[in-house]
C-alpha cells in the first residue's frame, strides 16, 4: 500500500484499501478415514491459521465416528 | 475449535443420495433438517448458525424452513455454477442468482426477497471456487481464478467462500483410476458427468502440495480476512435483522455497498 509521510515523519495510509472476507468450509461426508482426513485437515489449516466452518451431517458419523470428540481432538 | 476461530454448521443429516431436498415433500424435509439441526446443537450445547445442503441441493420450501429452525446463513446457492461439471445438471436457477450475499426470497431461493436468513453464495466462475475444481485445473488457472475472485469481492463488496472436502485436502491413498470409458461422458446419479472425477487430482503428495500453495497464497493476501462463518456474523451489524434495508454491511473493514449498486454490478458479470 502506498504512504505518505506527514512533516514528523509519521506513515499515514494514502488510501486504505477495503479488505473482503474470507469464508473456508470443509464440508464433511461419508470417508473410510475420515478421523485421518479430518486430522491432517486441521493440521495444514492450523499451519496455514485459517479460519474454517466444518460442515456437519451429524448421522453420517453417529454409528462410526464420535465425531465430537474428534473435533475436539482436531482443535487440540 | 471456537477459540482456533472454527465454526460448525450443518450438513444435513445423512449425505446420502437419497436425501435429496428437491425431491422431499415439505414435511419430510423439514423432519429431516430439524433432527439434524437437534442433533448436532444438542452434541454441541449451541446453536447452529450456518447450514449448507448436500451437493447444493434445496428445495424453494428450504430456506424458509432453515429461518424457522434459526439459522442465520445459508452457503446451499453457487452462483453462475456451469451446470455440465456440477452436482447437478438439472439446478439451473442459480446460473442467475446474485454473487453477493443477499437475503433470499420466500418463493425462490436464487432472487432477493424478505427472508432474515442471509444467503452467502459459494464463488464461483462457472466452475465453484473449491479445492476439487483446484486439484483439476493448471497452476496458471487457479492463480488467475484466485486473483478474480479476490479483486471481484474487494471492489464489489461480496465474499470470497471457498469449499473443501477432506479428501480434496489431504488426497487418496488409492487414486489411481481405471482406463477412461464411453460411461465417462454420461450424467451420473451424483450429478455431472463422471469425467469431472478423473480430471481431480488425488495423489496425496501432489494434493497436499497445491492445499498448502493455495492457502499460503490466500494467507499472505493482505486484502483477505480469514473468517469462519460464526465470526463473519459477528461483525454483521444485527445480522439477521437487515431484511428489507438497502444496504448490507458485510462485517469486513469498509465493505459495505447498497445493493441496487451490487445488483447493477451482478447484472454486469457474465
Amino acid at each position: 500500500m502506498s504512504v505518505t509521510l506527514s512533516s514528523s515523519g509519521a506513515e499515514f495510509p494514502r488510501h486504505r484499501k477495503r479488505r473482503a472476507s474470507l469464508l473456508i468450509t470443509l464440508d464433511l461426508h461419508k470417508h473410510l478415514e475420515l478421523a485421518a482426513c479430518l486430522s491432517e485437515s486441521a493440521e495444514i489449516f492450523g499451519q496455514h491459521r485459517a479460519h474454517v466452518t466444518y460442515l456437519v451431517p451429524p448421522l453420517t458419523f453417529e454409528s462410526t465416528t464420535p465425531w465430537r470428540g474428534l473435533f475436539v481432538m482436531c482443535a487440540r | 475449535m471456537r477459540s482456533l476461530g472454527h465454526s460448525v454448521g450443518c450438513h444435513g443429516l445423512n449425505h446420502t443420495e437419497e436425501e435429496d431436498l428437491r425431491r422431499l415433500e415439505s414435511k419430510q424435509e423439514f423432519a429431516l433438517l430439524r433432527e439434524a439441526t437437534l442433533i448436532l446443537e444438542d452434541a454441541l450445547g449451541e446453536p447452529i448458525n450456518a447450514f449448507r445442503s448436500p451437493c447444493y441441493r434445496i428445495s424453494n420450501r428450504t430456506l424458509p424452513i432453515l429461518e424457522e429452525l434459526g439459522y442465520k446463513v445459508d452457503l446451499s446457492v453457487s452462483p453462475q455454477h456451469f451446470p455440465l461439471f456440477s452436482s447437478s445438471l438439472w439446478s439451473c436457477g442459480r446460473m442467475f442468482s446474485p454473487r453477493s450475499p443477499y437475503h433470499p426470497s420466500e418463493s425462490s431461493p436464487y432472487r432477493r426477497g424478505s427472508l432474515k436468513l442471509l444467503e452467502i453464495p459459494t464463488s464461483c466462475l462457472l466452475i465453484p471456487f473449491a479445492q476439487a475444481s483446484i486439484l483439476s485445473l493448471p497452476r496458471m488457472a487457479t492463480g488467475i481464478m484466485t486473483k478474480l475472485l479476490i479483486s471481484e469481492a474487494r471492489r464489489l463488496g461480496r465474499v470470497v467462500v471457498l469449499q473443501f472436502h477432506p479428501e480434496s485436502v489431504v488426497g487418496k491413498d488409492d487414486w489411481k483410476y481405471p482406463p477412461l470409458v464411453w460411461k465417462d461422458f454420461l450424467p451420473i446419479q451424483s450429478g455431472g458427468i463422471g469425467l469431472r472425477y478423473r480430471l481431480i487430482e488425488r495423489d496425496p503428495v501432489k494434493v497436499r502440495e497445491l492445499t498448502d500453495s493455495l492457502l499460503l497464497r490466500l494467507r499472505v493476501t493482505p486484502e483477505l480476512q480469514p473468517l469462519s462463518v460464526d465470526e463473519f456474523l459477528a461483525g454483521v451489524p444485527g445480522a439477521g435483522e437487515l431484511a428489507g434495508k438497502d444496504e448490507v454491511n458485510l462485517g469486513s473493514d469498509e465493505v459495505s455497498c447498497s445493493r441496487s449498486q451490487v445488483g447493477r454490478a451482478a447484472q454486469s458479470l457474465p
